[in-house]
This record gives structure tokens, C-alpha cells and sequence, in this order.
């Protein structure tokens, strides 16, 4: 049976019916409040059942950090299978697992008072893979801060003008970069890509 | 800021808090617009969403996704992953404008056009259904590629099928109801 992965601490109608409607092995919770008396009782209550917890804790107001440690829970257990319920915690918890069940291209749902609502991932796709690896290596090759000339990117890429261009022009349509004829430079989304690519094994 | 839409659920409360944005926007000469969605279907909500986010036109808007119920708030979130629109939300410490990190493609372009031809033709057969064999001649494709494109939309779990009682050979596809949401138009 998979892990089922679940926010935590606003919503606990959402919480208890996704415990009650998914069957699962292990049971992760990702909450702001990691220690609570609460916590105890759901360890408790699903030690009886044979399940094993483990529970993340979060800055529910940092969105990157509680993506980051969403992303890490699905990876840690992608191999037995992994549901991801968007629901149970604070808004922006929501919002990031969300992002982290899209990213990584696993089965997401929300539970509400009136049953399960499935969300439309295309399971096992991963969002980072609609990036090129050429296009990859661009984002690579531009700097942290600043901007770089398209002549300087060409030369620490390795490629040709025209083939730079298209890269640009397709970093530039997925919101990755800002680039005009000379210059160009990461924008926010750009530089959360480019750390994927880094912590994935890519030179910075 | 040229124009406010915002969401909100039917309850008294949020229709009063809904009038007093308005008269906010009113005071500042600020065009907006309320709608009142049901806010437990995660799923609807988020398909009126992108609704408007098409008619608004997707690079022209701004998607705060900051303060609503935990259902409009997650369709909101998912409407503009799907849409790839711009989407923020209000840092609750610094009181800061911060960005989601979207891609600003459509989610939908994760599938290719044969494969999206695939599921429309499915999804148009409804709870009914349909097998290989009707996909082969309607969309005038060889048995091999519907069985690849059939094969990769079971594995992204967009598609289920179901062996046919009479015909233990033949299987019913049916496009899952969540990923009718991809199929939203051109």
C-alpha cells in the first residue's frame, strides 16, 4: 500500500476524511505544529492500525521551505507509491503541496465534506521535464544575480547564437527568464528551476 | 490595476465582506466584479476559474490566491497551474507581494496533440465509453499508435478501462473525470 501525504492544522474535517477514505502504509503530515497533543493521538491511533507515521514540520508561512519538504516526502517514498491529499492545513500549506504533487507527477486529491475530488496530474510526469536540456543548460550558464550578455551566455553555454536564441525565446514563454536582443536574466520562477537543475547534479 | 475579480462562497458573511470590497473599489473609481462560487467543489471552482482567466486573457492577469476559503483558494491555485498564469500571494510576516513559481505554459501541453486527440474523442463518449478499435477509425489512426497513445494515458492515470464482460478481448477506456479538466478548449 502507498504512503499517503497530508497537510495538517486548519482543516481537520479535510484531515480525517482523507485517514478515513485512503488506504495507506505510512501516513505523512505535514503541519506547523509538529509536537502537538493532537499529533500524539493520530501516532497513536494509526501505531494501532499498523501504520507507520511520520510528520514533517513546516513554517506554514514560508511557502518555498514547506514545497521543499513536501517535494523531499514524495521522493523519499516514490517507490512504493505515494497520494498526495492537497487538503488539511493552512491555505498556503495547500498551495504547496499542490505544487510539489504536480511537480512530481503523483496522485493528488482533496477531501471535503462532501467526498474526494481527484486532481487532473498526469502521474509520473514531472513539471521540470517540459524543460529542454538545452534549455536547461541555459538557465545554468546565466548568473544568480544580474544579467549576462547573450554573447557571454553563448560562450559559456557552448552554443550558437541562433540555437541560444530559441532557447531564450522558450525560457522567455515559460515565464523562466526576461530577455530582450542583448541581455537576459532569471526571474523568480527561473531561479526555483535552476536550483531543481543544480541540486539535481547540473553545474552551476 | 485595471480591474478586481474576486471569489467568494455563498455565506452571509462572505456576501457582506464581498459588498464591502466593492464599495472599496467604488470609492477609487477601481472597476470589480464578485462571484459567488460553491465552495466545496474544489473541481467547479476551479473550472470557473480558468473560465475567466480565458476571457480576461491569461497574461493580463494577476491570480492572488491569499485569503479565500481552503476550497477557493486551492482552485484557485490549481486553476492557474493548469493555466500557467501568474499567481501570488501576500507573505503574512513581511506583507509582501511573493510569486508562485509556475511555469506560464498551459498544464495541458504536457500531453502531445495526438494524445490529446485521444482523450477528447474518449471524453466526448462520456460514461458510455469506448474501445481501441472505435478511437482507430474515428481519429484514422493504425492500431499500433492508439495503442501506444492509449498505453501512455492509462500509465499517466488520465484514462481507465474496464474488460467488457461479453468480450474478455475488449476494453472499455473512459477518460477520468479529473482529467476532463484538461480538455478545456483551444
Amino acid at each position: 500500500m502507498a504512503t499517503l501525504l497530508t497537510g495538517h492544522g486548519l482543516d481537520r474535517e479535510a484531515f480525517d476524511a482523507a485517514r478515513r477514505l485512503v488506504g495507506r502504509s505510512r501516513l505523512v503530515v505535514v503541519t506547523a505544529d509538529p509536537k502537538s497533543v493532537e499529533m500524539d493521538a493520530v501516532r497513536e491511533n494509526e501505531r494501532l492500525t499498523g501504520v507507520d507515521v511520520d510528520v514533517v514540520g513546516v513554517d506554514a508561512a514560508d511557502l518555498l521551505g514547506t514545497l521543499a519538504a513536501a517535494r523531499a516526502a514524495i521522493q523519499a517514498h516514490r517507490k512504493g507509491g505515494v497520494r498526495v491529499h492537497v487538503g488539511g492545513g493552512p491555505n498556503l500549506v495547500t498551495t504547496a503541496l499542490m505544487l510539489a504533487a504536480f511537480e512530481e507527477g503523483v496522485e493528488a486529491f482533496f477531501c471535503h465534506a462532501r467526498g474526494v475530488s481527484r486532481l487532473p496530474v498526469a502521474v509520473s510526469v514531472k513539471l521540470a521535464d517540459r524543460i529542454l536540456e538545452t534549455d536547461r543548460g541555459v538557465l545554468l550558464a546565466l548568473p544568480v544575480k544580474g544579467e549576462a550578455t547573450q554573447a557571454a551566455l553563448s560562450a559559456t553555454s557552448g552554443l550558437a547564437p541562433a540555437t541560444l536564441k530559441g532557447a531564450l525565446l522558450r525560457l522567455r514563454k515559460a515565464g523562466l527568464v526576461r530577455a530582450d536582443h542583448l541581455t537576459a536574466s532569471l526571474t523568480a520562477a527561473g531561479h526555483y528551476y535552476r536550483s531543481h537543475f543544480v541540486a539535481a547534479g547540473g553545474s552551476a | 490595476m485595471t480591474k478586481l475579480v474576486f471569489y467568494h462562497d455563498h455565506a452571509a458573511k462572505s456576501r457582506e465582506a464581498a459588498e464591502q470590497v466593492r464599495a472599496f473599489c467604488r470609492e477609487r473609481g477601481l472597476a470589480a466584479k464578485a462571484i459567488a462560487l460553491d465552495a466545496f467543489d474544489i473541481i467547479q471552482c476551479a473550472k470557473a476559474m480558468r473560465a475567466d482567466l480565458r476571457k480576461e486573457g491569461a497574461e493580463n492577469v494577476v491570480f492572488n490566491i491569499t485569503g479565500g476559503t481552503p476550497v477557493i483558494s486551492a482552485a484557485a491555485t490549481l486553476a492557474c497551474i493548469l493555466e500557467g498564469v501568474r499567481a501570488v500571494y501576500i507573505d503574512e510576516r513581511s506583507q509582501k507581494e511573493v510569486r508562485l513559481p509556475l511555469l506560464s505554459l498551459r498544464y495541458e501541453e504536457i500531453l502531445n496533440e495526438p494524445q490529446r486527440r485521444v482523450l477528447r474523442f474518449v471524453s466526448e463518449k462520456g460514461a458510455k465509453g469506448c474501445d481501441q478499435a472505435e478511437i482507430m477509425r474515428a481519429l484514422k489512426l493504425s492500431r499500433g499508435t492508439v495503442s501506444h497513445h492509449v498505453t501512455n494515458l492509462k500509465a499517466k492515470q488520465l484514462l481507465s478501462s474496464e474488460a467488457d464482460p461479453k468480450d474478455a478481448r475488449r476494453e472499455t477506456l473512459r477518460v477520468r473525470e479529473s482529467a476532463a479538466l484538461l480538455l478545456m478548449g483551444p
